[in-house]
């Protein structure tokens, strides 16, 4: 079924220039490691929720101020490149993935609030500080002769693949995220119980650092920019397209993300709503092994699935109710669109060449995401949750959704427009 | 692509679709409950599945329920699909935690904000939720007929009331002429947060309805705001404030909620 010869990616070829061990280490990881990013994304906002909630009636105000000041965290990822200067990128790339497994595996410890939000905070920065020196190594690597296109579909192929590991665990916890639903032992021994998930944690974490350790692939580092010729360059306002990858996690992570959210919108049963997102989910993934580069990044195809997405969330976020079913199918339909946006934007990410060096460029673009996604996410909440502390945002939730949905799909288009120009270059 | 790596590939791919569906076949799994006349009910505030230690735990709430295992309970300050609680639903958890029927229901008017829910051993054979006048924060009251027997059906209604003072009287208002307006039988549990002590006008209004059961159980819980007030019943057997979940432990981490579950054992022969 999955003969090689089929596909636009060729994983025997990439296992072939890595040999075995090195290209697992190197797949496991990646998937890994983006799963505990989407865990911490998932956790960091509830934990700040809490201590604003706590900022507003007075309560622990100190300690509370310290978690919201947190938020700081994400402008680290903008860092990578000062860092990697002083102390040589691959040392970066090694470290932040220690930093990200253990960080994890502390998270599972179930510590204070202000612990757990710290830590998914630090998991979110050092994320942004992985992928940046990764896809730059990755991409510029001249030890192998893997083509790029393999190495694009490659980081595509396990970041999708987290999001379906995400939905596993969701599934087997009846969608309470991280703790796996534990049996009904008596009450003596529920604090037993919300450990479980540590005997999965210690040796997902175990594994990267091993792995990670002894056969990471050892990439050769490339000079950056001088390669280039200085015309393909494309200036800095170019980067705010990658603000898209904040509306991303934006509907992701807000709605889109959540079968029951999905459910409680169109009034329809939670476990069709997690069938058929998974399905979207596996479609997406058998679009970007199997669907040629170039049809991935046709313009005019992308315009119309990017129209059927937004008017598909009008229809879920206005009409949910009394389409039931049907919103719930448009609303998959659009989660595969969105996931192959996502595919698109990131692919760009490895490939585009900006003024600044690859690692700055990826890593700035990451900031600017997880910032966008903050403060959408600030209004969201303060349109619909907080809507009666402002009254004036009251109403706007689903206008910010969608307006969410059309950045995104206008950073797309950019994104396409940018490619293409290259292209007829 | 080696056979290895293909099986690998394979199974993570498909084993989240399997999973789902194998849920999916496995979540109606109807719990039998014999009937009987005397029955505990339960009103918790789960504060959003937070605890005193502000982290999110449905299995603690659940555990603590437990201790009494109440036939049916009242659950406020619920959510549904939320970024700030991981976009969890929580009644749909706890019902199929605890093997219960359930209705739930937010604020028709902001689909976003928390819920009540009402959890049943029995069959729920009518649901419905109404919104209380609301100038602050929208609030909700559900109402569900529960079929304990052929020949014992109750209306249990659960709420939670504002913060303001001056919607109080107007949400306590509406709620009483709400139940009076679709009550299906004489035998009625009104069960919730009211944000009220004992000594308020708003719940000397409740009185001319409901009795509290915690009336005749002494006075080391008029402090509580949490309620639950029946009607057309034979006898208030027990009534109590479960104030530690385990014993020999001295926690914060032990309660799931900043609220604590209030229970009533009450004979409807």
């Amino acid at each position: 079924m999955l003969r090689d010869s089929k596909y636009d990616i060729s994983f025997s070829e990439i296992e072939k220039n890595l040999k075995s061990r090195p290209f697992y280490s190197l797949f496991f990881n990646l998937v890994i490691l983006s799963l505990f990013f989407i865990q911490a994304l998932r956790a960091y906002v509830p934990g700040v929720y809490v201590a604003m909630f706590h900022v507003v009636f007075a309560e622990n105000i100190i300690e509370n101020l310290f978690i919201l000041l947190t938020l700081i965290f994400f402008v680290v990822p903008a860092l990578t490149n000062t860092i990697c200067k002083k102390i040589g990128i691959k040392r970066v790339l090694i470290s932040s993935i220690y930093i990200i497994a253990v960080s994890r595996l502390l998270m599972a410890f179930h510590l204070p609030n202000i612990w757990q939000t710290i830590l998914s905070g630090i998991i979110i920065a050092v994320y942004g500080m992985f992928i940046s020196t990764f896809i730059t190594l990755w991409v510029k690597d001249g030890s192998t002769e893997i083509k790029m296109s393999n190495k694009v579909k490659m980081i595509g192929f396990s970041l999708l693949s987290a999001f379906l590991l995400d939905y596993l665990i969701r599934t087997i916890g009846f969608s309470q995220d991280i703790s796996l639903l534990p049996p009904g032992l008596s009450a003596q021994f529920w604090y037993i119980t919300q450990y479980l998930w540590l005997i999965i944690q210690i040796p997902l974490t175990g594994l990267c650092i091993y792995l990670t350790k002894l056969y990471f692939p050892r990439f050769t580092s490339v000079s950056d920019v001088e390669e280039y010729d200085k015309s393909d360059k494309k200036s800095t306002v170019y980067s705010l397209i990658f603000v898209g990858i904040g509306m991303f996690w934006f509907l992701l992570f807000n709605i889109l993300l959540y079968p029951n959210t999905i459910a409680h919108y169109t009034g329809t049963s939670y476990y069709v709503s997690n069938i058929l997102s998974i399905i979207a989910l596996i479609a997406t993934i058998w679009i970007v092994l199997r669907v040629k580069m170039q049809n991935l990044l046709n313009t005019k195809l992308s315009v119309i699935l990017n129209s059927l997405m937004i008017i598909s969330l009008c229809f879920f976020l206005f009409m949910g109710i009394a389409l039931t079913y049907i919103a719930v199918i448009l609303i998959c339909v659009s989660l595969i669109i969105i996931f192959l946006n996502f595919f698109v934007l990131f692919s760009h990410l490895a490939i585009v060449i900006f003024k600044w060096e690859k690692v700055k460029t990826i890593s700035n673009l990451f900031a600017i995401g997880t910032s966008f996604y903050i403060l959408f996410t600030v209004f969201h909440i303060l349109s619909t949750d907080w809507a009666y502390v402002i009254s004036a945002f009251k109403g706007f939730g689903p206008i910010i959704v969608v307006l969410a949905g059309v950045i995104l799909s206008v950073s797309v288009y950019i994104s396409l427009r940018i490619n293409q120009k290259g292209r007829e270059k | 692509m080696n056979k290895r790596l293909k099986i690998v590939l394979i199974t993570m791919v498909v084993s989240p679709l399997i999973l789902s569906v194998i849920t999916f076949g496995i979540a109606e799994f109807p719990r039998e409950t014999s009937p009987k006349s005397e029955i505990t009910f339960m009103t918790y505030n789960i504060h959003f599945g937070q605890g005193m230690d502000d982290l999110l735990n449905l299995e603690r709430i659940a555990q603590n329920i437990l201790i009494d295992d109440p036939d049916i309970i009242g659950l406020q300050e619920v959510e549904v699909g939320r970024i700030t609680s991981q976009g969890i639903d929580m009644a749909f958890w706890l019902a199929k935690r605890l093997g219960m029927k359930y209705y739930y229901s937010n604020p028709m008017n902001n689909k976003h904000v928390m819920g009540n829910a009402i959890l049943s051993k029995y069959p729920i054979v009518l649901s419905n939720s109404y919104d209380l006048p609301s100038d602050l924060q929208e609030r909700v009251f559900i109402h569900c007929v529960i079929e304990v027997s052929p020949s014992l059906t109750i209306d249990a209604f659960c709420t939670h009331i504002g913060i303001r003072t001056e919607n109080k009287s107007a949400q306590i208002d509406f709620l009483l002429e709400k139940i009076t307006e679709v009550s299906t039988s004489s035998k009625q549990v009104l069960m919730g947060d009211f944000n009220l002590q004992n000594d308020t006008l708003e719940i000397a209004n409740v009185l001319t309805y409901f009795n509290d059961t915690a009336d005749e159980f002494g006075a080391s819980f008029q402090a509580s705001i949490d309620y639950i007030f029946a009607v057309g019943y034979q006898d208030v057997i027990d009534y109590h404030v479960i104030t530690d979940m385990l014993v020999n432990i001295d926690s914060p981490a032990e309660f799931g909620s900043d609220h604590l579950p209030v229970v009533s054992i009450i004979d409807f022969s």
